[in-house]
């Protein structure tokens, strides 16, 4: 591939970032009625159906269907990504590694769960609410509970980016709000077990707050700072930097 | 070495006219105390929707445990300022005995806070209690994690003191270590007013 | 042995006398109200004492100074608007 092919190629994948933004916000958020979701541990299975998934079901069947299209967008974005944290022998460190690492089985999650929230909606009106809570449930358990997978990604992101002094890509301050971002998933281990109160599913700390600075704190200045590079400008200033020299 | 004397009346070694620490630990430490300013938000948010409940909850914390870790915090503080300007003046001894200090204290708010923790849970609060029980239990827990971190450093660079003292490199190490046990109190003294004292009856 | 006002002892002594100051509001029984919003605007003070004596931000670039004292005035506002719009809701 040459190199012209090659940069418009990761301009295309970098530009999957904001594609993914703003198509889960569309599908899963908005068509999903995820802006907040249900309180389902302080629902009855009969509530849950009634008020979610029997009122608005093509709704959420689309847009789950949909979420499960775009949530794979992350994957690619997080593999270009990582191929910007090189050592500085031009080999994929460990760092970069648990960031692509990460990336994919976010991306996996992302439209996984999904999916099967696609299936409840479908099935919400031909089999019991019981069960249909008990998928809805053990799905966003599973959602939220493995947060870990992204959490070690935007460490990993956050520790090359702090500690690597020479690479240019990325700002200092993006490493720190990365590492910062990963450890405020933390909380969501609380999900499960609280009916009501910010860290419930539904929570202003478990879901506005941690999905609000996840999707706009580190999406939009990272995946800035991606496209910078992809485009080449900053390359290009270094090249002609190190011929002044 | 010159000595000077800044407007403060601090005495300070000529190498220490540059500004204290490094921008990573000023840049760190801010993006961490824009994470606890939506915490309290957060808290605030939701006392608004709960007004009574939270009202009650607070009835239940004993505003004395927090008095004391406020009080314990502020000395640390003081302890961590005696020991940086010791190190500008390469005085090895007194760096490693305000250090000392400055952990002993640390410790002595961890045992504080465990002693409180213990009898909360014995009582039946935890977490999962409500709302206001959350964010107490996660604010103060989040927060002690950053004074364990703190005593990790502060042991550290009394650990490295007779090594190392001299150098301009470990006075800026203490410099920011100090940045971040300094904030780390700076949130205490937020914190104490928020859950324990705004309200109370 | 000559107390410099802005020495560690002095501002330690301040952040001290105002924390004791800020509990016996509460236990004396002062209106629930002013103890609170006086109780917050002494935490902005220690607060910002902290900042300025102890974490030297008045030797740090300028932008950090700025930074951190605006960051300890949103946290005041925010506890301060915060209860007294609570105040207001429940009162009315």
């Amino acid at each position: 591939m040459d190199s012209e092919t090659k940069r418009l190629v990761h301009i295309a994948i970098a530009w999957c970032g904001p594609v993914f933004v703003i198509g889960f916000l569309v599908f899963w958020a908005i068509l999903g009625h995820n802006v907040p979701p249900p309180n389902m541990m302080g629902m009855t299975s009969a509530q849950l159906v009634a008020e979610y998934y029997g009122k608005y079901q093509s709704e959420i069947a689309v847009g789950m269907i949909g979420s499960a299209t775009m949530g794979l967008f992350y994957t690619p974005w997080s593999l270009l990504l990582a191929t910007m944290l090189r050592d500085e022998d031009g080999s994929l460190g460990v760092l970069a590694l648990i960031e692509a690492a990460g990336g994919i089985l976010t991306g996996w999650l992302l439209a996984f769960c999904p999916a099967i929230w696609a299936a409840c909606a479908l099935l919400a009106t031909s089999v019991s609410p019981d069960l249909i809570k008990a998928i809805h449930v053990m799905t966003w358990i599973i959602f939220d509970c493995t947060y870990m997978i992204t959490t070690i990604q935007l460490l990993a992101l956050g520790a090359y980016i702090v500690l690597n002094k020479k690479q240019a890509i990325f700002p200092a301050w993006t490493g720190w709000c990365a590492i910062a971002i990963g450890i405020t998933f933390v909380p969501l281990v609380l999900m499960p077990f609280v009916t009501e109160g910010p860290f419930a599913v539904n929570g202003m700390w478990n879901f506005f707050f941690i999905f609000s600075i996840w999707l706009f704190a580190f999406q939009i200045p990272i995946g800035y700072f991606m496209l910078k590079e992809a485009m080449g400008h900053k390359r290009v200033a270094r090249q002609i930097l190190s011929h002044a020299n | 070495m010159k000595r000077t004397q800044d407007h403060l009346g601090l005495t300070t070694a000529a190498q220490s006219s540059r500004p204290p620490g490094t921008d990573g630990v000023w840049t760190f430490v801010f993006i961490d105390m824009i994470i606890f300013l939506m915490m309290f938000l957060s808290f605030m948010t939701e006392r608004l929707r709960h007004g009574a409940l939270y009202a009650a909850s607070q009835l239940r914390l004993n505003e004395f445990f927090g008095l004391a870790n406020t009080l314990i915090l502020l000395t640390s503080s003081w302890m961590v300022v005696e020991a940086v300007q010791a190190a500008r003046r390469n005085e090895v001894r007194r760096v490693r005995r305000f250090l000392g200090l400055a952990w002993m204290l640390g410790l002595a708010f961890a045992v504080d806070k465990f002693v409180e923790y213990y009898l909360k849970i014995r009582a039946g609060v935890t977490p999962a209690t409500n709302s206001f029980y959350s964010f107490y239990f996660f604010i103060t827990i989040v927060h002690f994690f950053h004074v364990i971190a703190g005593m990790f450093f502060i042991a550290y660079c009394r650990g490295n003191a007779r090594l190392r003292i001299g150098s301009e490199r470990y006075v800026t190490g203490l410099e920011n270590v100090g940045l971040f046990w300094h904030f780390v109190d700076v949130l205490w003294i937020f914190i104490f007013p928020l859950l324990y004292l705004v309200g109370r009856r | 042995m000559e107390l410099r006002w802005h020495s560690p002892a002095v501002v330690w002594c301040m952040l001290c006398g105002l924390t004791l100051l800020s509990v016996a509001l509460v236990e004396e029984g002062w209106h629930r109200s002013f103890a609170s919003v006086v109780i917050v605007l002494i935490a902005a003070v220690k607060s910002r004492l902290v900042i300025v004596r102890f974490m030297e931000a008045n030797r740090a670039a300028r932008h950090w100074r700025f930074l951190y004292v605006t960051w300890n005035f949103a946290v005041a506002a925010t506890i301060i608007i915060g209860y007294v719009v609570s105040v207001a809701k429940y009162a009315g």
